[in-house]
């Protein structure tokens, strides 16, 4: 699978969480174009590869990626700021998918620009409903935007 | 017949004679010439005793009466016989004349015998001349004597004058009273009763005794005593007592009168009011002995900055007694550098300034430095002029060292404050990081047991009998329950963390939409929540959403089991509060239990009995403490319970809404 076919990119390190998302998403037939990086270093390696000149057109752009915020060596939020600040990136849609319902967390997250927040319920029913219904909502109903346009620079 | 018989019996018989002009031959001119001239000489010496009696009844001081009636006699004898004579003319009564010319001789040698005898005497009074001269003398020596007798007279009234001026110049400006040997009043002057207060009456005949006070001591009134019975004159002042017993001060002068044999018979007292100044003077007595007997030291210094005065306080202060340092200038107590001190000082008391706590180091006696606060004040004498400045030094060495010491201690408490704020903040912060781990961390691993559990059981549901699911069921049931008791939690610590912005909210809105909230889960048999009108509250309306919530599903909770499910919600007003009200008739609760219930998983019933984390009744509690309000609960096992909170009908303004992210 070529990066260019990735439609979903998950952000999550623990395996087992893994898991259980992409479980969710295969009940709705989601999984097929998923990726899964298990930490921050590896999201961005993989989202601004490297050696690549700061304005040269990114190779990557799925249509939406799942991001856990509390991840080893570069964390979530750090992630969802590169990907938020840079014009090439800024309007890939970043779903915050968290066990965090603290507020900082929240607040910081909208603040970056984040596009949705969702705090993963512990009942894994609850958890694979929702976890459904998102990958329903940004894999069909939502309107991803153009690839290869760049947004105006801020 | 006796001869002198018959001369006696006719004494008045003129037969025996013719009458004169019978005898002889008389011419009528001789005869008549005759007659007269002896009626005449009788008439005469007639005339003359009646002048002479007449003189003499005039002249009282006559001397040689006898004599001028003996005179007077002998003329007038003299004279009868010429009478007689001359009767004999017609009438002649020779034995009569015989006998009158016997008395004139008996009286004429009477006459003789006293002429000789006083005649000496007689002519040894001087004649007329020598008497006029004399007169005139006299005369003289009377008007010289009158004229001085004038003078003198008009010297006593001058002189007494004068003295009754002294007298009065004495009474209007002494108080005077004399008594006798014996010190018993016989005199006093109008001042001496104004100010004993006794009436004159009072006063005269007693013992001076009656206004001693017995202020003085014996010997002072025996030194008295003794001085003015030995006729000296004695000055003091002494203390009386008058009637109404109050005391007064006179200056008294005691003068001794002395008779002939140099013993005192009275005695003048003069005495004058000196109340005032010895009050003054007490007043003066008791101001120095003060002023003596504090521990401040206060002492005055001229213009010139010599000491003039010391008290004790300054000695013990400075460590100089006041024969050391009087005189000498008051910069001796200063350090050369501070000198100039006094000069500023001095400046200022001329300028007619105080100065006023002034804060600075002195120099012992024995070299030692004190630190000292000085008030000085200009000094000015009865006219207004300045003469100097009086100076109350206070040590404050320790005081200042005290200050130090509480600054050095306030320095010290802050570090202590700042330090435990810091090791707050850095607990505070490891509290945050954990409950933020717990947020993350502890929930991922119930959900991936849950989610596996899950997993298992659709994936592998035939390999599995009853007892397998039964097993499975409890691991997820367990897990699940693990996660809301992590959420209660966090939520209980959010909460901590949280500030508190009341609005005015609409009570009655709030719990109709926890009512809904809560109901969703019983749709087939609904129970009946009887709500009354509330009263509104300010209130953060989340927060209480909340409280709501969890008091209704408590509510209905407690009493699904029963038949008929009713719940009341009601409020009222309390004192300052206003109270809300949530009844059910549910299984209600022991109330010796009452005050666990809202505490942190305290539970009274068992999780089999009623589900529950234990945290709803302390999320509650939580957030009507942070609103200033309370909470408590009444109830009777099995016939239901009542829940109350209360919150403030006024809200303190000390939470002002604020743009916190917290509160979004």
């Amino acid at each position: 699978m070529e990066h260019d076919e990735i439609e979903i990119l998950l952000i999550e390190d623990n395996p087992h969480e893994a898991e259980l998302t992409i479980r969710s998403l295969r009940r709705n037939k989601l999984d097929g174009r998923l990726l899964h990086v298990s930490d921050g270093v590896e999201a961005l390696d993989l989202i601004f590869p490297a050696g690549l000149p700061d304005d040269a057109p990114l190779p990557f752009h799925p249509k939406v990626i799942l991001l856990d915020l509390k991840l080893p060596r570069v964390d979530g939020l750090e992630v969802l700021r590169k990907i938020k600040t840079d014009a090439r990136t800024r309007m890939i849609p970043v779903v915050v998918l968290t066990s965090s319902r603290e507020d900082r967390d929240v607040v910081e997250s909208y603040q970056l620009g984040v596009n949705s927040y969702m705090v993963k319920p512990v009942n894994f029913t609850d958890f694979s409903n929702a976890v459904g219904e998102l990958g329903l909502y940004w894999m069909i109903r939502n309107l991803p935007p153009p690839i290869g346009h760049k947004s105006p620079s801020s | 017949m006796n001869p002198v018989v018959n001369f006696f019996r006719g004494l008045l018989d003129s037969s025996d004679w013719p009458a004169r002009w019978h005898c002889g031959s008389w011419s009528a001119f001789h005869g008549w010439l005759y007659i007269i001239s002896d009626l005449l000489i009788w008439s005469a010496y007639f005339a003359i005793p009646v002048v002479i009696i007449r003189y003499i009844s005039k002249k009282q001081d006559a001397r040689f009466i006898r004599l001028y009636f003996l005179f007077a006699a002998f003329i007038l004898a003299c004279g009868a016989t010429h009478f007689f004579d001359a009767v004999a003319f017609w009438v002649p009564l020779y034995r009569f004349n015989a006998l009158v010319l016997a008395a004139t001789a008996i009286i004429s040698w009477l006459t003789v015998f006293y002429i000789v005898r006083y005649l000496p005497q007689a002519m040894s009074l001087r004649p007329v001349r020598e008497l006029e001269l004399e007169i005139e003398q006299r005369r003289n020596a009377e008007r010289q004597i009158s004229l001085l007798n004038a003078e003198l007279d008009n010297t006593v009234a001058r002189r007494t004058a004068e003295i009754a001026d002294y007298k009065y110049a004495l009474d209007q400006s002494s108080i005077v009273a004399i008594t006798d040997q014996k010190g018993i009043i016989r005199h006093v002057n109008d001042n001496f009763c104004n100010i004993s207060k006794y009436t004159r009456e009072e006063l005269i005949g007693k013992d001076h005794r009656i206004i001693n006070s017995g202020y003085h001591s014996k010997n002072y009134i025996r030194n008295l005593w003794v001085t003015i019975a030995n006729g000296r004159i004695w000055k003091g002042e002494l203390k009386n007592r008058a009637k109404d017993g109050s005391t007064y001060w006179v200056d008294t002068t005691i003068v001794p009168f002395l008779d002939a044999e140099g013993k005192p018979f009275q005695y003048v007292a003069i005495r004058s009011d000196i109340t005032e100044r010895k009050k003054a003077e007490e007043q003066q007595a008791l101001l120095a002995s003060i002023i003596n007997s504090s521990d401040e030291a206060i002492f005055s210094v001229d213009l010139q900055k010599k000491v003039t005065s010391w008290n004790h306080g300054a000695s013990a202060l400075f460590g100089y007694a006041a024969e050391e340092i009087v005189g000498r200038e008051v910069t001796l107590l200063m350090a050369p550098e501070r000198r100039h001190e006094e000069d500023v000082v001095i400046s200022r008391i001329i300028a007619g300034e105080m100065v006023k706590h002034f804060e600075t180091e002195r120099v012992r006696k024995d070299g030692t430095a004190i630190e000292v606060s000085i008030n000085a004040s200009p000094m000015r004498d009865g006219d207004g002029n300045l003469f100097g400045a009086s100076k109350i030094v206070r040590n404050i060495t320790e005081l200042k060292r005290a200050e130090r010491h509480i600054m050095e201690l306030n320095i010290s408490l802050e570090q202590k404050v700042a330090d435990r704020t810091e090791q707050l903040g850095a607990i505070n912060r490891e509290l945050e990081a954990f409950t933020y781990s717990v947020s993350h961390d502890l929930r991922a691993p119930l959900r991936i047991i849950d989610g596996f559990a899950d997993m298992l059981l659709s994936d592998h549901a035939a390999e599995l009998d009853e007892e397998g699911h039964r097993k499975l069921g409890t691991i997820m049931a367990n897990a699940q329950r693990m996660g809301r008791l992590i959420d209660d939690l966090l939520k209980l610590s959010q909460l901590g963390r949280k500030e508190v912005v009341t609005v005015s909210a609409d009570m009655n809105k709030i719990v109709r939409s926890a009512i809904d909230e809560q109901l969703g889960g019983y749709a087939d048999r609904e129970p009946e929540i009887a709500v009354e009108s509330l009263l509104p509250a300010e209130c953060a309306p989340g927060l209480i959403l909340q409280v709501w919530g969890n008091l209704i599903s408590n509510a209905l909770k407690y009493s699904a089991k029963k038949e008929r499910p009713k719940i009341q919600i009601s409020s009222h007003v309390s004192g300052a509060d206003i109270v809300y009200v949530v009844e059910d008739n549910g299984a209600g609760f022991d109330m010796q239990y009452a005050d666990k219930l809202f505490g942190v998983f305290q539970r009274l019933h068992k999780p089999t009995e009623y589900e529950g984390t234990g945290v709803g009744l302390a999320l509650v509690h939580r957030i009507i403490s942070k609103h200033g309000g309370r909470t408590w609960a009444t109830a009777e096992p099995g016939k239901g319970a009542k829940f109350y909170f209360s919150l403030p009908a006024k809200q303190r303004h000390d939470n002002e809404p604020t743009n916190n992210h917290g509160t979004r």
